[in-house]
């Protein structure tokens, strides 16, 4: 007997929602609470991608067993949050234009003072001086909290503690294996006191079948036998 | 991303500036700001005076005429000025009546109480040293005292005391050693002159009245240096357009050489100093609504006696006057019409080139899009063209505040104290309550610019 050329993959994931693509070619949409998906490809080594929205795009490669059914189970791992770091950037980006705009007034008034010297038209104490040093003061005390608010976005933006998706197959099942396994969405796997605890579990006990011999009814006549199970 | 956002971070943070070359840059700059003193409140810089005696120039800075008083700061030899006023004793903080003038003037050698004094300032009018008088402040040890009135003025000062109702006397004086004095009272109907180192007044009737008496009302005053002792003494009345002269070949006994006018507002003001090259004589500058005219004052002093009392500019010997020019604007300073040029006028060698150049105060003029900011325009008198006996003017620079503010009025008030080498431009602006010293015009030569001027 020769298996065929193709498998199946039987995709479910712990997202609510995922999108299997095969090669790059789109195979379906995978829903939490319906059937695992199953998708039908020449046996061998594939990309497999699963892509969900606010998740980690898992990218990998699979190999789709001859006439048997892979079971897949995609663990899709939220993507980290970069709020902290779009405030920071923003904020600093701010800042860093604000400095921006005083250190070119700075520059502008020094100019004026620098062509007014050079002309003998500045006088001691002239009030933009003040004005223009205060700028300059601005500016610097801008680009100074700018720059740590654009490092700290950056750290935050690159920073990620979470683990990347990721894939977990079981073994495969025949085609037309009666015991193939129904995936499900995942559950941890029980502890060897829980197994115990459920190995030790007496099954409900049984009401004992009941058995009535002789007439039963007030004029019945013969046998019966009755039970529950 | 992360490549493009450091290098935005390094490019904005290359913007980076420095304060401390604000310090840098304003350091021992070329325009100076004298201290207002705290008693003088009211319109600081509204009239001038200088003189240089042995110890180094001094110049007075006067408030407000009538309501306040003068301070006098020291200004040293090179470009490091005292800011600071040494004494703040002219018609300030005095217990009697002291009227300050519009006009205040220096006595570079004065005949004080016991004995000649180097430098004293004629302040006003008013009470000093128990006497009433013309209020005199000498420098030397800060001794005041008054010189005698004519009767008629001597009346109008009692009636101002006794009732409380401050009078403008206006002064005239020359710039050399052991000037003469002129002044009037603009309410009276005098003038009168004190001659050199001399206390006692010479009375100078009006040519064309009857009685002698001059028509009140606002007069200006100037006395221009002729030859050793001549002096040429202009007595200017802008509500007719007239400059009435006379002359003094001896300093004591003037007599009138005619009248010059014919123009609105001629005589608003007046200046004296030598303008042309080659003459140590003073010229004569005077101002009318929209004109500075400069007169040869050796020309002038040798006109014949005049009988004629018509004012007009027609009929001068060629040649006396000298030149003319008015207003002109550039990309910092706009508004002529309106700009009162020639509400000042000074005489002076800026340069040290050994002639005069002639400053011209136009407070109203508006400096770089401030209106009133005030502003002094300075022009040099060259010899004539060939073939020409007309002298010609050339414009040299323009002087004003670099943060002036509007209202400032820069130019209400002129005065070049004399540094030995060259002349300094001082002005007064009373809006903003400033007296500036301008240290580096533009012309001045590498060899005379200072340490401000680098």
């Amino acid at each position: 007997m020769v298996r065929v050329g193709y498998g199946l993959l039987r995709i479910d994931s712990n997202a609510p929602e995922v999108k299997v693509r095969i090669d790059e070619q789109p195979k379906g949409v995978w829903k939490a609470g319906t059937e695992p998906l199953d998708v039908q490809s020449p046996s061998g080594p594939h990309k497999l991608t699963v892509l969900s929205d606010g998740r980690k795009t898992f990218e990998g490669m699979i190999d789709v067993p001859r006439g048997q059914v892979l079971p897949v189970h995609v663990k899709m791992i939220p993507r980290y949050p970069r709020g902290a770091a779009w405030t920071q950037a923003i904020i600093g980006a701010a800042v860093i234009g604000t400095a921006a705009y005083f250190g070119n007034e700075s520059n502008k008034i020094y100019d004026q003072l620098d062509e007014d010297r050079k002309s003998g038209r500045l006088e001691s104490g002239d009030s933009r001086a003040t004005k223009g040093r205060w700028f300059a003061v601005g500016a610097d005390a801008g680009f100074a909290v700018g720059g740590v608010l654009g490092i700290l976005a950056t750290y935050n933006f690159i920073k990620d503690p979470l683990p990347p998706s990721s894939v977990r197959s079981d073994k495969p099942v025949e085609f037309d294996d009666p015991r193939k396994s129904q995936p499900v969405a995942l559950r941890a796997p029980l502890g060897p006191q829980q197994q115990r605890l459920r190995l030790a579990r007496p099954e409900p006990a049984l009401p004992p079948p009941s058995i009535s011999v002789g007439k039963v009814g007030v004029d019945a006549q013969g046998v019966m036998i009755g039970g529950t199970f | 991303m992360r490549t493009a956002l450091c290098l935005t971070l390094l490019g904005a943070l290359s913007l980076g500036c420095s304060w401390s070359r604000y310090d840098d840059v304003t350091e021992n700059a070329p325009i100076v700001l004298l201290n207002r003193p705290k008693q003088l409140n009211d319109g600081f810089g509204s009239s001038l005076a200088t003189a240089t005696p042995p110890d180094g120039p001094m110049l007075l800075v006067g408030g407000a005429p009538l309501s306040s008083g003068g301070a006098v700061f020291s200004l040293g030899s090179g470009d490091s000025p005292s800011t600071e006023a040494r004494d703040t004793g002219h018609c300030l903080d005095s217990p009697d009546a002291c009227y300050f003038s519009s006009s205040p003037v220096a006595l570079q050698g004065a005949k004080g109480p016991q004995e000649t004094r180097n430098l004293c300032f004629v302040d006003g009018a008013g009470v000093a040293s128990k006497g009433k008088g013309v209020v005199v402040r000498c420098e030397d040890d800060n001794v005041e005292y008054a010189l005698p009135l004519p009767e008629a003025a001597a009346s109008l000062l009692d009636f101002s005391i006794d009732n409380a109702q401050p009078t403008l006397f206006q002064f005239g004086a020359d710039h050399g050693k052991n000037p003469l004095l002129l002044a009037t009272a603009e309410e009276e109907k005098g003038v009168w002159f004190y001659p050199s180192l001399s206390q006692k007044f010479v009375e100078i009737p009006h040519p064309s009245n009857n009685k002698g008496l001059w028509a009140p009302g606002k007069r200006v005053l100037a006395v221009a240096r002729v030859g050793d002792e001549g002096r040429l003494l202009a007595v200017g009345e802008p509500t007719a357009g007239s400059v009435r002269l006379f002359y003094a070949a001896d300093g004591l006994t003037p007599s009138y050489v005619g009248c010059l006018g014919g123009t609105s507002g001629f005589g608003r003001s007046l200046a004296t100093g030598p303008v042309v090259r080659g003459d140590d004589d003073d010229e004569l500058v005077i101002a009318d609504d929209h004109l500075v005219y400069v007169f040869d004052g050796a020309r002038l002093a040798s006109l014949p006696p005049a009988t004629d009392s018509a004012c007009s500019l027609g009929g001068l010997p060629e040649a006396t006057l000298v030149t003319s020019f008015g207003c002109g604007s550039t990309k910092n300073i706009s508004g002529c019409d309106g700009s009162d040029f020639g509400a000042a006028l000074a005489v002076g060698d800026l340069d040290g080139d050994g002639d005069g150049e002639v400053v011209v105060g136009a407070p109203l003029m508006t400096v770089r899009h401030t209106e009133r900011a005030g502003a002094l325009i300075i022009y040099d008198v060259e010899p004539p063209a060939t073939g020409s006996k007309r002298q010609i003017y050339d414009f040299l620079d323009i002087a004003f505040l670099s943060s002036a503010d509007q209202d400032d009025q820069l130019g209400r008030s002129i005065a070049l104290p004399n540094l030995g080498d060259r002349q300094l431009l001082v002005a007064g602006a009373p809006g903003g309550g400033k007296a500036a010293l301008f240290y580096c015009p533009s012309f001045l030569p590498a060899e005379l610019a200072g340490g401000r001027c680098k």
